[in-house]
C-alpha cells in the first residue's frame, strides 16, 4: 500500500510539471505561427497592392478588407510613397518622351499584439512588409 | 499491485502525444498552406518576369526594325501614288540596297522567335520547368509593302524590279496619326501545380504634341506628306505590365492545368 501511495504522488507531480510545460510550449508555437502567418500575410498584401498599382490603377489602392491577420494584430495599416527616378547620366538634347516613371514604395505595418490582456503588459511589436514597383509614365493618347 | 502501478505509468504518454500529434498535423497543414503561398508569389512574379520581358524584347526589335527602315531611305527614294508605291534607286547602290533589304526582312522574320526565345530564357532563370505559354501568339503588327523601283543611272532608266517587301507599314491605328501599337500578349507559367498569368503591351513612348510623331512607322490612310519616303522618326517603343483580360486569364490556365496534368 505504501508502495501504491508514492506512486500515485509521483503521477501527481509528474502532472503538474509537465502540463504547465506542454501548455506554455504550445502557446509559444502557436504565436510563433501567428508571427509567422501574419508576416507572411503581410508581404502578400504588399505585394498585392504593388502589383494593382503596377498594372491597373495609377493611385494606390486600400488594404483588402477583411483582415487577413490572426491572433491580437491590429488591421493593417498602408503606407505609400512615389519618388521620382532619377536617371544616372540625365538626357541634355530635345527630349521627346511624354514624362517620367516613378518608383512606389508600399509598404505595411500591423502591431502584433495589441488591446488588452498580456498586450497591455508586453512591448508594443510591429510586423512590416515592403514592396515596390515601377510606374511607367501614362501611355500618351492616340489622335 | 504490480499491476495498477504499471497502467499508471502509461496514463500521461496517451493525451501527450495525441496533443503531440493534434499540433504536428496542424505544424504541416500551416508549412502546406505557407508553400503554397510561396509558390503563387514567386510564379506570379515569374509571369509577370516572362511578360514584361517579352513585350521589352519585342520593343527593341521594333527599334531596330524603325531604325533599318530608316536607312532604306539612304538607298530607296519612294512615294507613294494613289494605291502604287513608286521608288527609285541609283543603279550604282543597287547592291547596298538589296543588302539592307534582306538584313531588313531578315530582322523580322526573327521577330516571334525571339521574343518566344526571350520569354523561354527569362522562365528557365526563373527555374520553371515547363515552357511560357504566350496567348494570342506574338506577332510585329507589321505590313509589307510593295514598291515598283526603278533603277537609275544619274537620270538614266536602267530598269524596273518590283521589289515585295521594299518597307512594311503599321498595322494598328490606321488613319491615326499618333497612333499607339496594339501589340499584347498574355503569357501563363505553370511550377509546382501553380498557374499564373501576365500581360504586357508595349506603347509609343514619345509626346503627341512633337510633330514628327507618326505612331513609330509609316501608317495607312495618312495624309500625302506622311507618305513621302520610309518615315520612322522615333524608334522609342517601350513595354509595360497591364492587367489580364478575364477571357484570356481563364484560357491559359485551363491550358496549363491540361498539360502538367
Amino acid at each position: 500500500m505504501v508502495k501504491s501511495r508514492k506512486s500515485n504522488g509521483q503521477t501527481l507531480v509528474e502532472v503538474a510539471v509537465v502540463l504547465p510545460l506542454l501548455g506554455l510550449a504550445i502557446a509559444v508555437a502557436l504565436q510563433l505561427i501567428f508571427v509567422f502567418l501574419n508576416r507572411i500575410e503581410l508581404q502578400v498584401l504588399a505585394a498585392k497592392a504593388a502589383r494593382q498599382i503596377s498594372v491597373e490603377t495609377p493611385s494606390v489602392p486600400s488594404i483588402v478588407i477583411p483582415n487577413p491577420l490572426w491572433g491580437r494584430a491590429t488591421p493593417p495599416q498602408q503606407r505609400s510613397s512615389t519618388n521620382a527616378i532619377q536617371p544616372w547620366n540625365p538626357f541634355k538634347g530635345q527630349s521627346t518622351i511624354q514624362s517620367t516613371g516613378y518608383l512606389a514604395v508600399i509598404q505595411i505595418k500591423s502591431n502584433l499584439l495589441s488591446g488588452g490582456g498580456f498586450g497591455s503588459v508586453l512591448p508594443n511589436v510591429a510586423q512590416y512588409a515592403t514592396a515596390e514597383t515601377l510606374l511607367e509614365p501614362p501611355r500618351p493618347p492616340e489622335d | 499491485m504490480q499491476r495498477i502501478i504499471k497502467s499508471q505509468r502509461g496514463q500521461l504518454l496517451l493525451p501527450i502525444m495525441g496533443l503531440m500529434f493534434m499540433f504536428g498535423v496542424f505544424l504541416a497543414g500551416f508549412l502546406k498552406w505557407s508553400a503554397g503561398v510561396y509558390w503563387q508569389m514567386r510564379t506570379d512574379m515569374v509571369a509577370e518576369a516572362v511578360a514584361i520581358s517579352a513585350a521589352r524584347a519585342q520593343a527593341e526589335m521594333l527599334n531596330n526594325l524603325a531604325v533599318l527602315q530608316t536607312i532604306q531611305n539612304a538607298f530607296l527614294q519612294q512615294v507613294e501614288f494613289g494605291n502604287t508605291n513608286v521608288g527609285h534607286v541609283q543603279a550604282a547602290y543597287a547592291q547596298e540596297f538589296k543588302a539592307s533589304n534582306a538584313v531588313l526582312i531578315a530582322a523580322l522574320r526573327g521577330f516571334n522567335g525571339q521574343t518566344m526565345a526571350a520569354a523561354q530564357a527569362v522562365a528557365r532563370a526563373n527555374r520553371i520547368k515547363t515552357s511560357a505559354v504566350p496567348y494570342p501568339k506574338p506577332d510585329h503588327h507589321l505590313v509589307p509593302q510593295k514598291v515598283n523601283v526603278y533603277y537609275l543611272a544619274e537620270f538614266v532608266p536602267l530598269g524596273k524590279e518590283v521589289v515585295e517587301k521594299a518597307y512594311f507599314l503599321r498595322s494598328w491605328g490606321a488613319g491615326k496619326l499618333h497612333a499607339q501599337p496594339d501589340h499584347q500578349v498574355s503569357w501563363g507559367v505553370s511550377d509546382h501545380g501553380v498557374v499564373s498569368t501576365a500581360t504586357a503591351t508595349l506603347w509609343l513612348d514619345v509626346s503627341p504634341s512633337n510633330w514628327l510623331n507618326n505612331g513609330g512607322f509609316p501608317g495607312k490612310d495618312l495624309s500625302w506628306v506622311r507618305n513621302i519616303a520610309i518615315q520612322c522618326f522615333f524608334p522609342q517603343f517601350n513595354a509595360r505590365l497591364i492587367s489580364t483580360p478575364a477571357d484570356r486569364d481563364l484560357l491559359l490556365k485551363t491550358a496549363l492545368k491540361t498539360l502538367s496534368s
